[in-house]
């Protein structure tokens, strides 16, 4: 069975009938999350990580059972509280979450031999144009290509490279001085910022209200005139969802750079909030998304687009 | 031929609820979960030359 091209997939199969056994339910948005109904508003969700099981829910009591279900099941190892997956480290206190990617980091900078560099307040200087430009001197792009897949995975507890290692993605072909230089720029803004990562409070609100926000640059790229634009997505007061990408599309304007923009936050919103309602079991609130365009918002409230 | 992983989104949108509402995130780990499944054909194997051991 071992090293079997199936063998995932009937692992998969095999755990999908004895949470289906044990009155849980597969959630349509998201096939590696499970939900059980107790008893009233007392809830089970298992989140599924090929072998790893992701335990939560307002009873401890039916965490415990669960666990024993298990166990019976499967030669199981209890890990007790989550403090480590993938990489990221995750401490549970009191007053709430914190996810953050610390020695991650430190790696990334050690293996760039710049443990002991000397700190940047910002990742990337504002209006910094980089092109595809073959004037300079190339570098080693197999260094340079392997930093970027580090930063990259980085990005999953920090929105705030997320912009500046896109950007930096882009010359992976063919990468020269002035990509070199940004890439050192952006590593030397990490050795300050290793311990930074995502905080989720505690809140009085049970259920906290998603926001997304949209916005657009319009044709900055020297090479194609394409446009960049971001999207993030807050549930109460913290970051859980977010993108920087170069448009597919030319704009032709900022007002369509910022219009495409919002409908790409406006899709993930939608997502995340069935995702969210089938999670809590309610129908949940209408996403309010912000869009920092006069003309993209009046775009967006023209019926003509509704059909 | 896979197995689903959660995205890290879902994990994120579910940590933020988990600490809203002070819920405990439990971590629990299958051992040898490939050699779990139950396969459903025929698997053909043969010994590779030059090591071969009677069954």
């Amino acid at each position: 069975m071992y090293g079997l091209r199936q063998a995932p997939r009937a692992w998969n199969h095999k755990l999908n009938q004895i949470l289906i056994e044990l009155q849980f339910e597969k959630c349509s948005k998201e096939p590696s999350v499970y939900r059980k109904t107790v008893s009233g508003n007392i809830f089970l969700l298992v989140v599924v990580y090929v072998d790893d099981l992701f335990i939560t829910g307002t009873d401890e009591r039916s965490i415990s059972g669960f666990k024993r279900e298990m166990a019976s099941k499967f030669e199981m190892s209890d890990l007790g509280k989550l403090t480590y997956y993938l990489g990221i480290e995750v401490c549970q206190q009191e007053q709430g979450i914190t996810l953050s990617q610390h020695r991650y980091a430190m790696k990334i900078l050690e293996d760039a031999g710049m443990k002991d560099c000397n700190l940047m307040h910002i990742p990337m200087e504002s209006g910094l144009q980089l092109s595809k430009s073959h004037h300079e001197e190339g570098i080693d792009a197999t260094g340079y290509r392997k930093k970027v897949g580090c930063l990259r995975y980085l990005i999953h507890t920090r929105p705030d490279l997320s912009f500046c290692v896109g950007v930096l993605s882009r010359y992976m072909q063919d990468p020269n001085e002035s990509h070199g230089a940004a890439m050192r720029q952006c590593l030397r803004y990490l050795k300050g910022t290793t311990t930074l990562g995502l905080v989720f409070k505690r809140s009085s609100e049970k259920i906290p209200k998603l926001v997304g926000y949209s916005d657009s640059n319009h044709n900055v790229d020297p090479d194609d005139g394409k446009s960049t634009a971001g999207h993030i997505s807050y549930l109460g007061e913290s970051p859980i969802s977010w993108c920087s990408q170069k448009q597919e599309t030319m704009a032709m304007s900022s007002c369509e750079a910022e219009f495409m923009a919002g409908t790409e936050a406006a899709r993930q919103a939608i997502w995340l909030q069935d995702l969210l309602s089938e999670v809590i079991g309610e129908p949940s609130e209408k996403v309010l998304i912000r869009i920092d365009n006069k003309s993209a918002i009046a775009l967006t409230k023209n019926p003509v687009f509704h059909g | 031929m896979f197995a689903p992983v959660a995205r890290l989104e879902t994990k994120r949108l579910l940590v933020n609820l988990e600490a809203s509402n002070g819920w405990e995130i439990h971590h629990l780990d299958v051992k040898t979960a490939f050699l779990l499944g139950e396969l459903r054909e025929t698997v053909y194997v043969t010994q590779p030359e030059g090591f071969e051991e009677r069954g």
